[in-house]
């Protein structure tokens, strides 16, 4: 039965059948005629300067076409905002795994082997693998050119390798902490974190003689790359042409160009065809994980509970670059502050160069580090004060007319009701469940997210098929985004969700639109697509007037028809016309086939409202192995209406589980600038049997800026789990875990020193 | 991935003759062997597949025990009525190990032939001590899964779970080589790095594991207990099997007669707790604290900087694991 209200029906995937078929193709699977293999050659060390490169003995393998390095590209830096990555290592190498030479071959085994005889002799060089040593004034600088980079969002700050020193706040500081009764001070560490998406980078370019570049890649931001390599590369951007692909996960890492640059000039070296395909060694090794944070937070505090002031510190390790940021700092380090009234405050936080893995965007970027930060030095002050957690945070959350600690002026400010939701649902005023043997305990956090901004270009035609037709150059990351793009079409012009189709244009044949991420996708991108189909619509109803004999204002449309219904004027007056033959009568207008096409651009304003995600974790805690099971779990959101609620439900879950591996399990381990997790048996992530009960609250009601007064949900699930499950197992323990993953051999030691009370 | 020939021997003696030539290596369910020879770290042009020789595969009484032959699948092993029944520290290690999909892959051979889980070792960067690098470089780096004891330049823990509660309930391996088979113990089988830095077991080239013989003599009750990061798809911090048996104290109590504790992800080898299993003979089992006993365990360890816990996680489930046995008699 077809079903035609279309917003809020729990619609599944529309590529899921392709994707579990093998029929979706994606980056690795593009194959084009006279297509070589590219391989990297990669420094083993972590600080090096290159003394010589030698590549004859690699140009003698059979099946060998190019093979390059630094000094056959133009000396030009890359970057996504900052632009101080070389393609290929030039003179000196910043972190072991860092790309020296590149070869292009007929077959994968062939590329390989000329890797192996690519002679490269290096000097060492003193490495820094620690943020806070980095930006000592005795530590070398990584980046002495730094100053001349494009894309830095201030000049230098003067602090040795610190690349972008933001602050915010408001108030004074100062004054606040003369006011205050008490002051608390507590520092944490956030780990290094993967994305582990099932599809590792890969992309396949076409250095064409006729000037142009044809490219496909698993990049979710097609237009941004399309810049990044047209700067690069030095050539115009009307040059470059990204292909639609399917992209197998993205988690916030597939928005970096990768190998892309490099695939380039191996093509126009060897003048074929070349894809480059990581495998995950290489991911683990060399991609672009979430960044590893430190943290400080100070907060002066009333007797009554009340906050007054903090002063809070982040320091992010970038690593050998920051050219994988697209705007170069953290934004969400601006959570430092949670969703609290906080009069004086002040943020500082540091993106600082070292000679570890490059780092980029992860889900929710900055924010599941800096709120597992602050939401258990709340916990941390509310325990050393005697006030209940719940209650601690209840006197200081941000309510309606506040002004957030970093000078966010929201309406409808649900903070209270969600947290309260999420209380009551995990029974916080009963009784913690004893079991013999067991530590138990139990931990809240809460943190807003609003949704983010950017630009979109939609199309949606129609032709005598009756089929609407959803034209646009963005692809689905994995989020179920083009089914829920297809649900507004197929609502706005009331047809069936099945019958709404999707065609994927590429980069040259629409304007520009940002890509999937920053919970942007459901709000600009479903603006611009509800605003085309609304004025197809307008445009359907105007060529059916006549064909129907009624004025404009007479015509709706239901079911999959125009209609006219009976008025005051004429009341047995019924006709309806099929939608696809009024655009049968229309002239020529898509791809010379008659029709009627609408098209609509929209670029979105920072909204004023935000989204609340309040979480309570139950753990128990074996004192003898340390083992710690998260038992419940129950996550509250502050929602606007729901488009697609298993969809909706897919990204809680998803968000709250990768939230459980960087709480208790996942984590890059390094040592001296080398990962040594480099597989899936090692680099931990979450089983099934790993996940706990899991309880999601909607807290409804609230209006969002996206259609249909929705919000998106794409990272909000993901950010306080860490915090919720770390206040649990303080709980439980009564003494902290400051550092994540919050793992056995950790609990251990924490059971263990609160035993003999250190 | 390298080029590799697969063959499946039609007969151990088939097998053997496949097994002669250099660059071949016995291969399973291939869990563990492919991604070392994807990432470099094992050299094999030729794998030699045993599920086909007739037998091999199968779970089958004999003299009142069970022998299980090397090609039978994880799976197999931890569905056994048998080995459930009489064997329970096998059935829960093998029921327990890995994943759903490699217990169906993997095989019993397999498993107590697995490579060490060191990353030092697995990273295909690192020209490690046990492939014949130059030195052990997790000594200088993170030690933390490391081993506590039995350590000899190099440092790791032998990774097979159903090794430890194989030499638990005393079992022996049979083998087939160029010279002939042979049949020894379990806890005869596994070598540390003292003896030869770069396997950890005692077969000689071209020699294989063939079948798995389970004693009709042992210990009636037995129980296998991990500590683990994750709950599938992970190798043990620590484990223990522990078996015991009882004697008629002749007042109508119970007597430990045979006690074997033994103990995974502490030494390079399947560690047994001898100074435990000595203690606990011969006691009267309503009077044995868990706890004393346990505390006995791992007397001379010398652990590494990050991983002195695993020692109190050690006698923590030393503990457990005897009061579970005991707890019901």
């Amino acid at each position: 039965m077809a079903i035609y209200s279309a917003i809020g029906s729990s619609i599944t995937r529309g590529e899921g059948p392709d994707k579990v078929t093998g029929k979706s193709l994606y980056a690795a699977d593009i194959t084009l005629p006279g297509m070589l293999w590219g391989k990297a050659l990669r420094s083993p060390f972590p600080h090096a300067r290159i003394v010589s490169l030698d590549t004859s003995r690699a140009r003698a393998v059979p099946g060998v076409r190019a093979v390059i390095t630094a000094a056959d590209l133009p000396d030009s830096l890359v970057g996504r905002r900052l632009r101080d990555m070389p393609v290929l290592a030039r003179g000196v190498v910043r972190f072991a795994g860092e790309k020296v030479a590149a070869v292009a071959a007929d077959d994968p085994a062939a590329a390989e082997e000329a890797l192996l005889l690519i002679d490269v002799e290096y000097e060492e060089l003193p490495p820094i693998f620690d943020a806070a040593a980095a930006m000592s004034p005795g530590a070398p600088a990584l980046h002495p050119a730094m100053s001349s980079y494009e894309g830095l969002p201030q000049p230098p700050s003067g602090i040795n390798n610190v690349f972008a020193h933001i602050t915010w706040g408001q108030g004074d500081v100062a004054q606040g902490f003369a006011e205050a009764d008490l002051v608390f001070e507590h520092s944490f560490n956030a780990q290094l974190m993967h994305q582990a998406y099932i599809e590792p980078h890969a992309c396949l370019v076409s250095a064409e003689p006729s000037g142009k570049a044809q490219v496909w890649v698993n990049n979710k931001d097609p237009y941004a790359l399309r810049e990044q390599l047209a700067a690069v590369w030095g050539l115009p951007e009307e040059r470059i042409v990204l292909h639609p692909c399917s992209i197998g996960g993205d988690f916030g890492g597939k928005g970096s160009f990768m190998d892309a640059p490099l695939c380039y000039y191996l093509s126009l070296h060897s003048g074929r065809p070349v894809k480059m395909v990581m495998d995950y060694i290489q991911e683990l090794m060399a991609a672009n994980p979430r960044h590893p944070a430190v943290m400080t937070i100070k907060s002066g505090v009333k007797r009554d509970g009340a906050l007054v002031a903090r002063q809070a510190r982040v320091v992010f390790d970038s690593g050998a670059y920051g050219a994988f940021k697209p705007t170069v700092y953290l934004r969400g380090a601006d959570h430092l502050c949670g969703v609290y009234r906080i009069p004086h405050a002040r943020i500082d936080s540091y993106m600082v160069y070292t000679n570890n893995v490059p780092k980029g965007h992860m889900r929710s970027p900055a924010k599941p580090q800096v709120v597992f930060a602050v939401e258990s030095h709340t916990d941390l002050i509310a325990r050393e004060m005697g006030l209940d957690p719940y209650e601690f945070r209840r006197i200081n959350l941000l309510r309606d007319g506040d002004s957030s600690p970093v000078g966010h002026q929201w309406r409808e400010i649900r903070a209270d009701e969600t947290l309260r939701r999420a209380a009551q649902s995990a029974g916080w005023d009963t009784p913690k469940p004893a079991k013999p043997g067991t530590l138990t305990g139990r931990g809240l956090a809460i943190t807003d997210l609003s949704q983010g901004v950017g630009r979109f270009a939609a199309r949606v035609s129609i032709g005598a098929s009756g089929r609407p037709k959803l034209h646009m150059a963005f692809w689905d990351t994995g989020t179920g985004s083009h089914t829920v793009l297809r649900q507004m079409v197929a609502q706005e012009l009331s047809v069936p969700v099945d019958e709404v189709d999707i065609e994927l244009l590429d980069t040259s044949e629409m304007p520009f639109s940002s890509g999937s991420g920053g919970t942007r996708v459901t709000y600009t991108a479903g603006q611009a697509v509800v605003g085309a189909a609304r004025e197809l619509r307008r445009q359907l109803i105007r060529a059916a007037a006549p064909l129907l004999d009624s004025p404009e204002e007479d015509v709706s449309l239901h079911s999959g028809r125009v209609v006219v219904g009976p008025s005051p004027q004429r009341p047995a007056y019924y006709r309806t016309i099929a939608i696809g033959e009024v655009a049968a009568h229309a002239p020529a207008a898509n791809h010379g086939e008659a029709g009627i096409v609408a098209e609509y651009e929209f670029a979105s304003e920072p909204p004023d409202v935000t989204s609340f995600c309040a979480q309570a974790a139950e753990v128990e805690i074996d004192p003898e192995t340390g083992a710690i099971t998260v038992t419940r779990f129950v996550t509250a959101h502050d929602v606007g209406a729901i488009l697609n609620p298993l969809l909706h439900q897919g990204q809680v879950e998803g968000g709250v589980i990768q939230g459980l591996g960087y709480a208790l399990m996942e984590e890059l381990q390094t040592e001296d600038g080398h990962i040594s997790t480099l597989s899936f048996g090692d680099y931990k992530i979450p089983t099934s049997a790993d996940i706990p009960p899991l309880t999601t609250v909607l807290v409804e009601g609230a209006s969002g800026p996206a259609p249909y007064r929705s919000k998106g949900i794409g990272e909000s699930a993901n950010i306080p789990v860490a915090a919720a499950i770390a206040n649990a197992v303080t709980d439980a323990i009564g003494a902290p875990i400051t550092n994540l993953p919050l793992t056995a051999e950790k609990a251990m030691t924490a059971i263990k020193n609160r035993e003999s009370g250190n | 991935m390298p080029p590799f020939q697969y063959i499946e021997a039609e007969s151990l003696d088939d097998a053997v003759g496949l097994l002669a030539e250099s660059g071949a290596a016995v291969v399973g369910g291939g869990t563990d062997l492919l991604p070392q020879v994807r990432d470099g770290i094992v050299a094999a042009e030729r794998l030699v597949g045993l599920g086909a020789v007739p037998g091999l595969a199968e779970i089958s009484e004999s003299g009142g025990g069970l022998v299980i032959g090397a090609a039978a699948t994880i799976a197999d092993v931890a569905g056994h009525s048998g080995v459930r029944r009489r064997y329970a520290a096998l059935g829960e290690a093998a029921g327990g190990l890995a994943t759903p999909q490699i217990r169906n892959a993997g095989t019993i051979g397999g498993n107590l032939n697995q490579r060490p889980r060191c990353w030092y070792y697995r990273s295909p960067l690192i020209p490690c001590l046990k492939k014949g690098g130059d030195r052990c470089y997790a000594l200088a780096g993170n030690t933390r899964l490391l081993c506590v004891t039995g350590g000899d330049r190099c440092y790791i823990v032998h990774p097979s779970d159903t090794a430890v509660a194989l030499s638990a309930l005393d079992a022996r391996l049979e083998t087939a080589g160029r010279g002939g088979g042979r049949e020894l113990a379990v806890g005869d089988f596994f070598a540390g790095p003292g003896r030869d830095l770069q396997r950890e077991n005692v077969l000689e080239p071209g020699e294989l594991v063939v079948r798995v013989i389970l004693p009709a003599d042992a210990p009636e009750r037995s129980v296998y207990l991990k500590v683990r990061e994750r709950e599938s798809g992970d190798f043990a911090l620590v484990s223990v099997a522990a078996a015991l048996s009882f004697d008629d104290s002749g007042d109508g109590g119970a007597v430990i007669g045979q006690a074997r504790v033994v103990l995974g992800g502490v030494a390079p080898v399947p560690y047994r707790a001898v100074e435990v299993e000595e203690w606990l003979v011969g006691r009267l089992a309503s009077g044995v604290d868990p706890a004393e006993a346990a505390a006995l365990v791992l007397p001379n360890a010398t652990p590494l900087p990050q991983n002195g816990y695993k020692i109190p996680m050690a006698r923590n489930i030393v503990k457990r694991a005897l009061a579970s046995l005991l707890g019901n008699e």
